[in-house]
């Protein structure tokens, strides 16, 4: 395409493509005024305040919706565009409260800002107002119609990129309101895009009433949101250390959300603020806690530690970080463990799930991450979702998919044993029977091949690698499968024909795969999915596979593993051992260490005696937490850090507080590679410290003293991770950056294998296992345990927002399984299995397929965790327990 | 003139496709099909058949268009909204005589390349609806509908889609949009509807009057039916006339019929002898204008030229009792009432403008009003999305320049001087 | 929650194989149900939503969005009288004060006796055949005081 030259206010501007007056003007520097046009947004041209000039044309027009040619002279602020202006802000005004004084917009309103500009302060109109009483249905928003410019942007952005299509224009002309259906706002979930969308005051943050003006906040940082492993940027505003709230990006251009957010993000933003927060070290004296102060608690751990390290060896020490802590933390710990106490027992909480995710790409590729990145899902013709509701557990990566169907026409496989919210966007739904995931995977390869829609040409290049997997897939004929997993031959088929045909076409996975038997064989499959149907190494295309937390994929990457060092070198390898061990200065343990499940089995059989807990809420996080908490209480010493008194750090012998995000610098890698920055928004609460600093003082303490900021801490992983060689606070400013960075191009990788697969290494055999239908006669019920939308662990407990939506654990539960038990909704039912029960409302949702219960994971009285087991897959030593078999009955 | 498209009106049963037949129906198609779509494209275009739906476009350039986007499937859509207050002359060819569209739809389409079709039927006419359905299945069982036409190569499916009372989708975009199943409103341009029409293929919107002419264009050449009329504004046209006349109703006339010939000697002249004070000459969205212009031709150049618009035809007779502030009023009511509601200066200004003309009706206007009506006409009209709130001013600027002195009269007095009141509506 | 009937559902069905998309069907689903039910209640709006499978506030938006969708409930009778310019001109205000004070409502309003509703409403084509109303889809025209209370009488 041509460029096109075009002169705005007597400036020349030169335009690589063709685009709307707004947009070009903004090239320039120059704003013309608009509340209706939304870059995201099908352009609606409905405000008529983005009226200007064209010469040549004898009425103003529209600046959003006119696209500029060339050769085209645009005048934004002529008199006559002033006079459009006026005239419509008088209108726009007519029946507006004029509440400013009480609005939270005041400050920061597109309205004001042009009434002020264009002046429209007095009126010529005496009728009377319209008035609109303001609506409360929504419990996180408040819409006030009065103030409303019409300009449909909430509605829009609902059903454009949401999705979700909550909100219409309602009624015609002047009676026209943005609502959803009959005040029922039951379908929302509370994204907030309205919210941030709202050019005027018509949509306000309840939690945000009155709390704050534009100028009253006094630091703003940008961040990354703490909550899933989409890594979403957000902005918090403070104000005194305290948080105001959060903004979203109003560019609509970066990370990985590019100015969404999930109801997580936008309000679950004020547990930092909580007086629950942990503001001193406390350290148990006769089975209670004492307050104690920095120094002493210090020291008594080092010396704790290594009484115990010199009684029983390093090896009976084992450290466990969770899924909050930064890259630089986890790194940290990993290396305090292997230096100061000399063994590897360091795991990280990915060990939940993603890091079988991780092993198989590994595994399949050569590199353990996802192959693509979120947005690129997007450009999909086709997106296999499996054991994954996005929607739920990873909301940007569900909003790029929602992109792929909503603009692209992508066709949505839904495929899943239990309720999943991305359903209603899907051409296809396969709701296979707990536990037979892996033949479902299995049995779509074998469809593949058994119509040749496999790539033939890669397949030239790579036989050995193809017959390996073709005879693999031999058994699971969609018969068998069918049997299997419940679900009808004939959908097995058409599914693998719309996968295979579209191209490119991706694959999006998580805990319903990784969290179960098998989950690094059934990972597998899905690679080898992807793999010989030509789609890795294709923007996209590739395997996404889904971290539940903003810190697992990261603390995976610098080491916090028992059997890799940072960069997944293997702890097996003497070289490694020995290049790393130069660096550090001393010399590293060689056994590998044991995964998380495996210490606290081991602290049950006295075998481990100390352990350094970071930010992991292990009594409440890992399956059976009857055991678990028996077992921990066993430890000679525990250390926990953590921000609240949590279950597990009520069972330690010190507990450090420590800072949040919010609090503190350092960096989180997302589920797409994508290392992204932190930043402080406020001093640190109470008494608090950055994880960092505590393990460093520890470590000094022990004999090992080691930088703790961040930045350093990042020069060093730089040198010591090769994949993150070249990062540095530098080269993340501005978005963050994928790994493996290039210096010289100054790039991330956003796409792996792009040159073609190098590492698809034949070099496992792990088989998907056979699907043990999980349900029987004892327990018919299979529990599908997984987070909830608004809840996501210890701090979402803690915050307002989420807990005014949902405040309460629900059973959901299939309209005919509760009608077959007689269970109404809103009625108590006892979910039972071989560990324990537990008792909750049930809500009746016929999104949750028959024979399934559906838990949420994170409530502090309803823990899912008193109905698992613990129970170790062989291959990645993952607890198994996304789906547990269990009875229910009306209490 | 001898009646060309209401030619059958009177026959009883018309509506039943064997005595259509019988008066000649269908004959078009033979003679279409035996040429080539082009030449039947060409044809039209010869004979200058320009749009009746309002904005007497050249039909034959619209089609080309479309013909040239290579996209298929292609959409004819006969606008059947007929929404244009004062406006019935599409009824006869909805109620009575439909298989005279349905037969102008078939050929059309065939020149356009189209497969499908609508009939976007205003949700008031009940009767048309079911008149309709009747005869496009009566025309499918004889194979003049649906696939391979009277053993052609050309298919073409035809389903009529029924409005439910919206002004605004009676404007080709907002119509599609509707027709798509959403609030019937404007489209933003481009991608025009030749590319991006229905379901976003390449569409042809033709009023129904417009595409009735076409069989007869066909039968008897463009030559013929281009002589009809006036050179820029040819063929026959059916005025609907309506307000104070002895013999309002449906005339159908060469265009360029003088304003006096439709008041005088077609309606009979102004009932109980009264004088004429004014006309609105092509529905509520055009200018009034004053006896002075009675000797004016009715075609689109000449009301250009006076000031106005021939719309749709249809001409509004007012005598000398008319009250123009209460007809303003009504007209603004009217607009009020269906304004989408999407762009600012339309939504906030017809309902003022409603406000103030109802004010002034019932006692409380000031002059200081006439100027706010006339800014806000001005706002409306040069900042406005569609041409809705375009047709919205016009009763108001025209009546501010003819008749500004009742406008005076009604502040002055402080009320109606004949004693009207506005009503609320509710 | 209302369930739509066989009957109308099977005629939903029958009209979605018209149109290349399936939204286009809404429209006739909510002609349809409002047939079935006298008035589009927002439970009706919802049944309708489902059965088209659009969502429920698109569906609403949508009726809301027409004057001939009733979204109260209306009497047996709905008298539609036209007041639009044509028909003003020829005494279209004498016939609508003439009504309400036969039917003792308002505009807008029903009777209580849920027998007739009146409903003001834009031009309906009959213009040249003014002042012109439709009651139940018939169509009266040239109106008097006099034909109006012959009309309704027999109603
Ligand atoms: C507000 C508005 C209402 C309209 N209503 C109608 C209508 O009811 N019937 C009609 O045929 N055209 C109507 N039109 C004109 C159409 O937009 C379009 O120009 C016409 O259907 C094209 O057909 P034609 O070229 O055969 O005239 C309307 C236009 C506007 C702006
Ligand atoms: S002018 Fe504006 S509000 Fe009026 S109908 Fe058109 S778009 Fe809608
Ligand atoms: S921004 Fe252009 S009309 Fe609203």
């Amino acid at each position: 395409m041509k460029t096109i030259n075009v002169v705005i206010n007597g400036i020349p501007v030169q335009l690589e493509r063709p685009m709307n007056i707004v947009e070009a003007a903004k090239r320039v520097g120059i704003h013309v005024p608009h509340f209706c046009y939304h870059k995201e947004l099908t352009i609606y041209a409905g405000c008529r305040i983005c009226m200007v000039e064209v010469k040549g044309k004898p009425r103003p027009v529209a600046g959003c919706s006119t696209i500029m040619s060339d050769g085209m002279e645009v005048f934004t602020e002529s008199e006559k565009v002033i006079a459009a202006r006026k005239g419509v802000l008088e209108l726009q005004l007519l029946h507006h409260p004029l509440d400013c004084p009480v609005c939270d917009k005041g400050g920061e309103c597109a309205l004001q800002d042009y009434a002020f500009k264009y002046g429209a302060a007095q009126t010529r109109f005496i009728e009377n107002k319209r008035l609109i009483p303001v609506n409360y249905n929504n419990p996180l928003l408040e819409r006030n119609m009065e103030r409303c410019v019409s300009c449909k942007r909430c509605v829009r952005i609902c059903a454009e990129i949401q999705g979700d299509w909550v909100l219409s224009d309602m009624n015609r002309g002047s009676r026209v309101t943005m609502e959803s259906f009959c005040g029922d706002e039951s379908e929302c979930v509370h994204c907030g895009h309205c919210l941030s969308n709202c050019p005027v005051g018509a949509i306000q943050s309840r939690l945000y009433k009155h709390v704050g003006r534009p100028w009253y906040v006094d630091t703003e940082a940008e961040t990354i949101c703490p909550y899933c492993a989409d890594g979403c940027t957000m902005t918090l505003q403070t104000r005194e250390d305290k948080v105001l709230r959060v903004v979203s990006d109003e560019t609509y251009s970066k990370g990985a959300n590019r100015g969404s957010l999930c109801v997580r993000g936008r309000f679950g933003y004020d547990f930092p603020n909580s007086n629950e927060r942990l503001t001193t070290p406390l350290v148990k004296k006769d089975g209670y806690f004492v307050e104690s102060n920095w120094d002493e608690a210090v020291a008594h751990v080092a010396k704790r530690l290594s009484e115990i390290k010199s009684a029983a060896g390093p090896d009976a020490i084992g450290a466990v970080i969770g899924g909050r802590n930064t890259n630089e933390e986890a790194y940290l710990l990993q290396k305090f463990m292997r230096t100061a106490v000399g063994t590897n027992n360091i795991d990280n909480m990915a060990r939940m799930g993603h890091i079988n995710a991780l092993n198989a790409l590994e595994a399949a590729f050569g590199v353990a991450g996802s192959t693509n990145q979120i947005k690129d899902i997007a450009q999909a013709k086709a997106v296999l979702l499996i054991g994954n509701d996005a929607a739920t557990e990873n909301p940007i990566t569900g909003l790029a998919i929602k992109k792929a169907v909503l603009k692209g026409g992508a066709k949505l496989i839904v495929a899943d044993a239990g309720r999943n919210m991305m359903t209603k966007h899907s051409s296809q739904r396969l709701t296979y029977r707990a536990g037979s995931e892996g033949e479902l995977v299995m049995g779509l390869i074998n469809a593949v091949f058994a119509t040749n829609m496999h790539d033939a040409d890669l397949e030239a290049k790579n036989t050995s690698v193809f017959d390996k997997v073709r005879a693999k897939a031999g058994k699971y004929t969609p018969a068998y499968v069918s049997e299997k997993t419940g679900i009808p031959a004939e959908d097995i088929k058409r599914a693998a024909t719309v996968f295979a045909n579209a191209k490119p076409a991706t694959i999006v996975f998580g805990k319903g795969i990784t969290a179960t038997a098998d989950g690094f064989g059934k990972s597998l499959a899905l690679a080898d999915l992807a793999f010989i149907t030509g789609n890795v190494g294709k923007p996209g295309g590739g395997i996404n596979p889904m971290a539940s937390k903003a810190g697992e994929q990261g603390a995976c990457d610098v080491g916090a593993l028992p059997d890799r060092l940072p960069g997944y070198r293997k702890v097996s390898s003497a070289e490694d051992r020995k290049r790393l061990g130069g660096l550090w200065k001393s010399e590293l343990p060689e056994n590998p260490g044991m995964t998380v499940g495996e210490m606290v089995e081991a602290a049950g059989a006295g075998k481990l005696q100390a352990m350094y807990v970071v930010g992991a809420n292990l009594a409440y996080e890992l399956p059976d937490t009857k055991n678990t908490v028996e077992y921990l209480k066993k430890l000679k010493f525990l250390v926990v850090h953590d921000i609240f008194m949590s279950e597990t750090a009520q069972l330690a012998d010190v507990v450090f507080p420590a800072a949040t995000f919010a609090e503190k610098s350092g960096t989180f890698t997302n589920s797409e590679r994508r290392v992204q920055r932190i930043a402080p928004a406020m001093k640190l609460q109470g008494g608090a410290r950055p994880d960092g600093e505590i393990i460093a003082a520890v470590s000094a303490k022990m004999g090992r003293p080691m930088d703790w900021e961040p930045a350093v801490v990042m020069e060093k992983i730089s040198v010591s991770t090769p994949i993150y060689a070249g990062i540095t606070y530098d080269t993340l400013a501005g978005g963050g950056v994928q790994w493996p960075y290039y210096e010289e191009m100054k790039s991330g990788t956003a796409v792996l294998h792009a040159e073609g697969v190098t590492g698809r290494a034949d070099n496992t055999d792990a088989g998907v296992g056979e699907g043990a239908a999980l349900a029987g006669k004892v327990f018919p019920f299979v529990a599908d345990i997984t987070v909830s939308l608004y809840h996501s662990g210890t701090t979402t407990r803690r915050t307002r927002g989420p807990n005014m939506v949902v405040g309460k654990a629900l059973a959901g539960m299939n309209p005919s399984d509760a009608s077959g038990l007689g269970i109404a909704d809103g009625d108590t039912v006892v979910v039972r299995s071989s560990t324990g029960e537990l008792r909750l409302p049930a809500s009746i949702d016929k999104a949750v397929p028959s024979g399934v219960v559906h838990i949420p994971a994170h409530f502090a009285d309803v823990c899912a965790g008193t109905i698992t087991g613990l129970v170790l897959d062989p291959a990645g030593k993952t607890p198994v327990a996304r789906y547990w078999p269990v009875a229910v009955t009306k209490a | 003139m001898d009646r060309i498209l209401l030619k059958n009106v009177d026959v009883p049963n018309i509506h039943d496709i064997d005595v259509y037949m019988a008066h000649g129906g269908y004959i078009s198609l033979d003679k279409a099909f035996a040429m080539d779509p082009k030449d039947v494209l060409e044809e039209v275009k010869r004979s200058g058949l320009r749009g009746r739906g309002g904005a007497w476009f050249p039909a034959g350039m619209k089609w080309q268009f479309c013909v040239e986007v290579p996209k298929f499937p292609k959409y004819l859509i006969a606008n059947a909204d007929e929404g244009e207050p004062g406006t019935f002359k599409d009824r006869p060819f909805l109620e009575t005589d439909p298989h005279q569209l349905i037969e102008g739809m078939i050929v059309s389409a065939y020149a356009i390349g189209a497969s499908g079709g609508y009939i976007y039927l205003r949700g008031e006419y009940p009767d048309g609806y079911r008149t309709l359905n009747t005869a496009i299945k009566q025309a499918y069982d004889r194979n003049l509908l649906g696939k391979n036409i009277k053993g052609t190569d050309f298919s073409f499916d035809l389903t009529v889609h029924r409005g439910a009372g919206a002004y605004i989708c009676g404007e080709a975009s907002a119509l599609i949009e509707s027709l798509e199943g959403k609030r019937g409103q404007f489209r933003v341009r481009p991608p025009y509807m030749a590319t991006h029409g229905a379901f976003a293929m390449p569409t042809v919107v033709n009023n129904v009057e417009t595409l009735v002419n076409v069989s007869h264009i066909i039968n008897h050449g463009a030559d013929w039916w281009g002589s009809i009329g006036t050179k820029e504004s040819p063929g026959p046209k059916v005025f609907g006339i309506s307000g104070h006349l002895n013999r309002p109703g449906l005339y159908e006339e060469a265009m360029g019929v003088t304003l006096r010939e439709l008041i005088y000697e077609r309606g009979g002249g102004i009932r109980g002898g009264k004088k004429l004070k004014g006309v609105i000459p092509g529905g509520v969205s055009t200018s009034m204008l004053t006896p002075d212009f009675l000797d004016m031709k009715m075609d689109v150049k000449s009301l250009q030229d006076a000031g106005s618009a021939i719309g749709s035809g249809a001409l509004m007779v007012m005598d000398e009792d008319t009250c123009i502030v209460h007809i303003v009023w009504r007209a603004m009511a009217f607009f009020q009432h269906e304004s989408c509601g999407r762009c600012t200066p339309c939504r906030e200004g017809t309902d003022w403008m409603l406000q103030i003309l109802a004010r002034m009706e019932n006692g409380g206007g000031r002059m200081e009003d006439l100027d706010i009506l006339a800014d806000v006409c001005h706002t409306i009209h040069h900042n406005c999305f569609c041409p809705l709130g375009e047709g919205a001013v016009m009763p108001v600027l025209s009546s501010l320049k003819y008749f500004r002195h009742e406008y005076e009269e009604h502040i002055k007095a402080g009320k109606c001087p004949k004693g009207l009141r506005a009503r609320v509506r509710h | 929650m209302i369930k739509l009937s066989d009957k109308t559902i099977a005629a939903i069905e029958e009209n979605a194989t018209r149109y290349p998309d399936r939204n286009s069907v809404l429209m006739f689903g909510l002609w349809k149900a409002q047939e079935e039910l006298g008035h589009l209640s927002p439970e009706a709006i919802e049944a309708v939503a489902e059965a088209v499978r659009v969502p429920r506030a698109k569906a609403q938006g949508v009726a809301t969005y027409h004057s001939l969708y009733w979204k109260k409930p209306v009497g047996e009778n709905v008298i539609m009288l036209c007041t639009n310019v044509a028909c003003t001109l020829m005494g279209a205000e004498t016939i609508l004060e003439h009504i309400e004070n036969r039917l003792g409502i308002k505009e807008g309003h029903t009777t209580p006796d849920g027998k007739f509703t009146l409903q003001e409403v834009e031009c309906i084509g009959s213009c040249g055949y003014g002042p012109a109303m439709v009651i139940n889809e018939t169509f009266y025209f040239d109106l008097t005081i006099n034909k109006i209370d012959d009309i309704l009488a027999k109603l």
